[in-house]
């Protein structure tokens, strides 16, 4: 099988981007199909095409992403656990997929279109049935900006109902600092033309695999949504539950806490969480959030029942939650503000 | 000013695994000045003689921790000097007579805090005060007018920081007393002040308030004319600046912000708020007053679409 490849150049950058088509394609197919590569930069706006190649799959291969498949048929990719930066080129978050008798779907796309394009690849290796679905588990860039790959490969989009708003409200900024903190070589091809249909619950069949999607009120964010792959009892939790990586609060903390709660009495054996270890077991892995979260709750709530103000709330709060976590200091004082002015209200 | 174009109102919430652009950014450059701002402490006391042998746990009076003071820098002299006061007016430091808060980094660029508290002792009444973040797309946040029942200043707020800058306050006393007093504040970093989390929660909220007695007696205490207390006032509002894409459709949320706020006690003023979007979305206002003895504090708010917050507050009696 071939794949279509575009030296694509944005702003004066050149790089051969990954088109996936919709079909699997033999060379033929591919060179016959190499003039959609115009069509792909018409729509993107500072793009032009300069050359287009048909490569064959197995040559390929060598940039797809490292994978490890956790149950059969399950892939996760393990994101690092460390700050966004041009050297990591911002892969520091978990996605995978999950393969059916008949197709495929992606959880999570990554943080770049390259990171997308990886994926693409890893799925590729695995299999040549066809992507049905790109699930993201809620709006933050990490998890979203590589989505576009698994759209043009034909996917439907899938997303909680908040998720397109919310993405929308702040793509154009998530592009920007994504320019900024991996640089425009490591973010090139990323538009963010991501279209998901609202998901309040429902099961999709990859054929004698049936993934349960189920969305929550305001949680990590507005926008969360589960994924429980029922054939290998497990639960990919999105960025619901963190392991080493600092918890982020972008939501509602009481939200959160009360969703986590629930979700343990879950019939899952096995988690996916969004940053952390590629699997852990269920539901004992979402300790480790919950107790950061309900500590940070009541750490605040002391807080303001004391009289103090937002300012001197953030001065001494949690630092006996510290514990392993990682990137502490870029996370920790910022979900102390948001949990303040959350409850302050109470 | 540097503003950015469209969307960048949005970019608060812009890295992930959520929104930390700032510190990010500011990591390297933030333990320098937290290492040179210890070293100055550390300097500090040991030159000061009384702390020989002393305990660590000493702090020095604020206003000698100046930890980040202002940059200059040419908006506040070229442009927005002239819109807070004339050219004219000499701007007195203020740093012995005022207290000035602010964080050298921000945790949350859309929440900053900040305090202005007139040390005892100034001998005069501020009559207004005008808080301004140089940088920001609307550097003046806000202009303050007390009442003399505010007595001795004591305010907080929360702003929103665009890129790095200067916050200062402007207060000017009953004499014609003109001083400033500011810090320097990390935040931001191309990102800006905040995208609102859950439109549908905001628009569903608008003009909800409450008034937190910080009286924390539980009105055990009696309440006495003459008293200094402190309340919070909390205004639900989104307070949309109109920098906000929608991709989808590339609309701008038209802008919608609190821009007057009036706070007063059985008739009384004890302030009076003109504003910008600079405040923070939910704006509080946490403040001292000197109890005047009446029964309820009445606030009132509009906003850039003519809506009208009101609500009056009982105060608790006491015993």
């Amino acid at each position: 099988m071939f794949e279509l490849l575009a030296m694509i150049c944005i702003e004066g950058l050149c790089q051969e981007r990954l088109l996936p088509a919709p079909a699997l394609q033999t060379e033929a197919a591919c060179i016959a199909g190499a003039a959609r590569a115009e069509g792909w930069v018409n729509a993107r706006q500072g793009a032009s095409v300069q050359s287009t190649r048909c490569a064959a799959l197995e040559d390929l291969i060598a940039g797809a992403a490292t994978v490890t498949e956790m149950t059969p048929g399950a892939f996760v990719h393990q994101g690092l656990i460390e700050d966004t930066t041009k050297r990591n080129a911002g892969d520091v978050s978990n996605h995978g997929f999950i393969i059916g008798e008949t197709s495929v779907a992606v959880i999570d796309a990554g943080y770049s279109r390259a990171l997308g394009e990886a994926l693409y690849l890893a799925i590729r290796a695995q299999t040549d049935k066809p992507i049905s679905h790109i699930i993201f588990t809620h709006m933050h860039p990490d998890h979203t900006l590589g989505g576009d790959v698994f759209l043009e490969a034909g996917a439907e989009g899938l997303g909680a109902p908040k998720f397109q708003s919310a993405y929308d409200n702040r793509v154009l900024g998530y592009i920007d600092a994504q320019t900024r903190l991996i640089g425009a070589e490591n973010g090139h091809g990323t538009f963010g033309e991501i279209k998901a249909r609202e998901v309040i619950e429902e099961t999709i069949d990859l054929g004698a695999r049936h993934l349960r999607l189920m969305s929550y009120p305001t949680a990590h964010t507005t926008n969360d949504m589960t994924i429980l792959d029922e054939t290998a009892e497990t639960i990919w939790m999105g960025d619901l539950t963190f392991l080493g990586h600092t918890p982020a609060l972008d939501g509602s903390i009481t939200g959160w806490i009360a969703l986590l709660d629930s979700l343990k009495a879950g019939e899952a054996r096995r988690m996916v969480p969004g940053h952390g270890p590629a699997q852990v077991a269920f539901p004992s892995g979402a300790n480790p959030t919950l107790d950061y979260l309900k500590g940070l709750a009541t750490s605040i709530r002391a807080s303001i029942a004391k009289g103090e103000s937002l300012q001197t709330a953030l001065k001494d709060t949690g630092e006996d939650l510290r514990k392993d976590w990682k990137l502490w200091d870029e996370f920790h004082l910022r979900n102390a503000t948001n949990a303040y002015i959350e409850l302050e209200w109470e | 000013m540097g503003y950015p174009p469209q969307g960048h109102l949005t970019t608060i919430s812009s890295t992930f695994p959520c929104s930390f652009v700032t510190k990010r950014q500011l990591k390297k450059g933030n333990a320098m000045m937290k290492r040179l701002a210890l070293s100055a402490l550390a300097v500090a006391a040991l030159t000061v003689p009384a702390l020989a042998g002393g305990s660590s746990a000493f702090t020095l009076p604020p206003y000698a921790q100046l930890q980040n003071p202002m940059i200059d820098g040419p908006t506040w002299d070229e442009v927005v000097r002239s819109y807070v006061v004339e050219d004219d007016v000499f701007l007195q430091d203020g740093e012995d007579l005022i207290s000035f808060d602010a964080p050298i980094t921000a945790f949350d660029a859309a929440t900053v805090p900040f305090t202005v508290s007139q040390r005892a002792g100034m001998g005069e009444r501020i009559t207004k005060m005008t808080v301004i973040v140089d940088e920001n797309p609307m550097p003046i946040v806000g202009e303050f007018e007390f009442g003399p029942l505010m007595g001795d200043i004591d305010i907080e707020s929360r702003v929103r920081f665009d890129v790095f800058s200067n916050i200062r306050v402007v207060a000017e006393t009953e004499t014609g007393g003109t001083y400033m007093v500011g810090r320097f504040v990390e935040a931001a970093g191309g990102c800006s002040a905040t995208v609102t989390r859950d439109l549908d929660v905001a628009l569903a909220t608008m003009g909800k308030m409450k008034l937190k007695d910080l009286d924390f007696s539980g009105g055990a205490t009696p309440r006495a004319s003459g008293d200094v207390r402190q309340a919070q006032l909390m205004i639900r509002h989104p307070m949309f600046t109109g920098m906000q894409a929608h991709k989808g459709t590339l609309n701008m949320i038209d802008p919608r912000f609190i821009e007057t706020l009036e706070v007063t006690m059985g008739g009384e003023l004890l302030f009076k708020m003109t504003g910008g979007f600079s405040i923070s979305e939910d704006p509080s206002f946490r403040f001292s007053y000197i109890d005047n003895g009446s029964q309820e504090m009445k606030v009132r708010a509009t906003d850039t679409d003519g809506a009208v917050f009101e609500q009056t507050f009982p105060l608790n009696p006491g015993a």
